[in-house]
């Protein structure tokens, strides 16, 4: 074979395929999430959940790497969920979405329950602890936001034993019932989504998660509810 | 059935708030512990990007060691793509040129003046734990005696690049 040849990821073997979707999970490490706090006060604002609350989680915004932190420089950089972001949950993001394999790949992975499509005995999510390495029972939710009217993005978090950087625009104003609704400690046996209890919103338009679905790429897959 | 678990939920400290004696930011202070105090399994971790490791910094022998920092237990840490978020424990950071403790503040405060309610990200989180611990000994405790609560935890984290 000649070193010059190049071949489309696509006709690559599905083993080999695989092995570079599986490479591109995010390691079984606690990650860090950036998440901007504002105010939504517009007038559509309307979620029946959240009466004391109407902060939403937004794009963050963040420094480049090695850029001395002060408050009045972040705020004066524009909000992006991907320029300088360091957020674990971008590093599996696009695996949601590119193709119909990487799908299987991550949730396979992550052993989602809409793939399970049953709950987790204690016994069973201790044998994947140690065989697979994560810290905590596989809970991941996932969450989709629109970043324009066509584009779709999927995030992947642990809430167990994850780490969520909030950035409230006023920090002495921070709606702490945003965090109680967010991040609840009270949860469902592992393998439940939780979806239902987060709400995410991009600054240009609001986009609601899409509770117990799992991401569609066509007729090819039907989704599957936990 | 129900199961209690951890959050983890960070803000980015202020330099701003280094020296702070009264006005917002002690109000603020209290604000966090009484909305903070009644959750449960919660930690709020404080951010200060100014902190890095001391190059100076070395392990104490077996003899040496005492019972600053984390004890024997690791430090939680937590992975972002091209950083990491480092705990710190007590008498870790150090504060002035040439000290040798195991990570440097990256800025120095003076100690002369010990009325100071904050001094430094340390000093913001100990303050926190201590509004904590007075209003469970004296405002709260009678509210959730017997009851299995684990409480607010509040910590410091340094970030690292990978």
């Amino acid at each position: 074979m000649a070193a010059a040849e190049f071949h489309f990821f696509p006709v690559l073997p599905w083993e080999l395929r695989e092995m570079i979707w599986k490479l591109s999970v995010r390691p079984p490490l606690p990650g860090a999430h950036l998440f901007r706090v504002y105010n939504d006060s517009s007038p559509n604002h309307n979620n029946p959940d959240h009466e004391t609350s109407n902060s939403r989680l937004a794009a963050p915004q963040c420094l480049p790497r090695n850029t001395r932190f002060s408050p009045a420089a972040r705020a004066a950089l524009p909000t992006s969920w991907t320029p300088n972001n360091p957020s674990t949950y971008l590093i599996d993001s696009g695996l949601w979405s590119a193709c119909k394999k990487s799908l299987l790949v991550i949730e396979k992975e992550f052993q989602t329950p809409a793939r399970r499509q049953k709950l987790w005995s204690p016994a069973e999510a201790e044998s994947l602890r140690r065989k697979r390495g994560r810290f905590t029972l596989p809970e991941t939710a996932t969450y989709m936001v629109s970043d324009d009217s066509r584009r779709r993005r999927y995030f992947t978090v642990f809430p167990d034993q994850d780490l969520f950087i909030l950035q409230p625009r006023d920090i002495t104003a921070l709606n702490w019932n945003l965090v109680w609704d967010s991040f609840p400690i009270y949860s469902l046996d592992a393998g439940v989504w939780r979806q239902e209890h987060w709400d995410w919103i991009q600054p240009w338009g609001p986009a609601r998660c899409v509770e117990g679905k799992r991401p569609s790429h066509g007729p090819g897959i039907r989704p599957r509810v936990g | 059935m129900l199961k209690v678990s951890v959050r983890h939920t960070a803000l980015e400290y202020d330099p701003a708030w280094d020296e702070v004696s009264r006005g917002p930011v002690c109000e603020f202070i209290a604000d966090i512990v009484w909305k903070t105090s009644v959750t449960g399994s919660f930690s709020l971790w404080l951010i200060d990007y100014r902190i890095k490791r001391n190059s100076r910094y070395r392990e104490p022998t077996a003899e040496g060691q005492t019972k600053d920092g984390l004890g024997d237990r690791p430090p939680k840490i937590f992975y972002a793509s091209d950083r990491r978020f480092v705990e710190l424990g007590n008498q870790q950071i150090g504060n002035w040129a040439g000290h040798s403790r195991m990570w440097d503040a990256g800025y120095e405060l003076s100690d002369e003046d010990p009325c100071f309610f904050v001094n430094g990200a340390d000093g913001f989180v100990q303050a926190l734990r201590d509004k904590l611990d007075d209003r469970w000994n004296y405002e709260e405790h009678y509210w959730y005696d017997g009851m299995d609560v684990d409480w607010v935890a509040y910590g410091l984290l340094a970030c690292e690049p990978l």
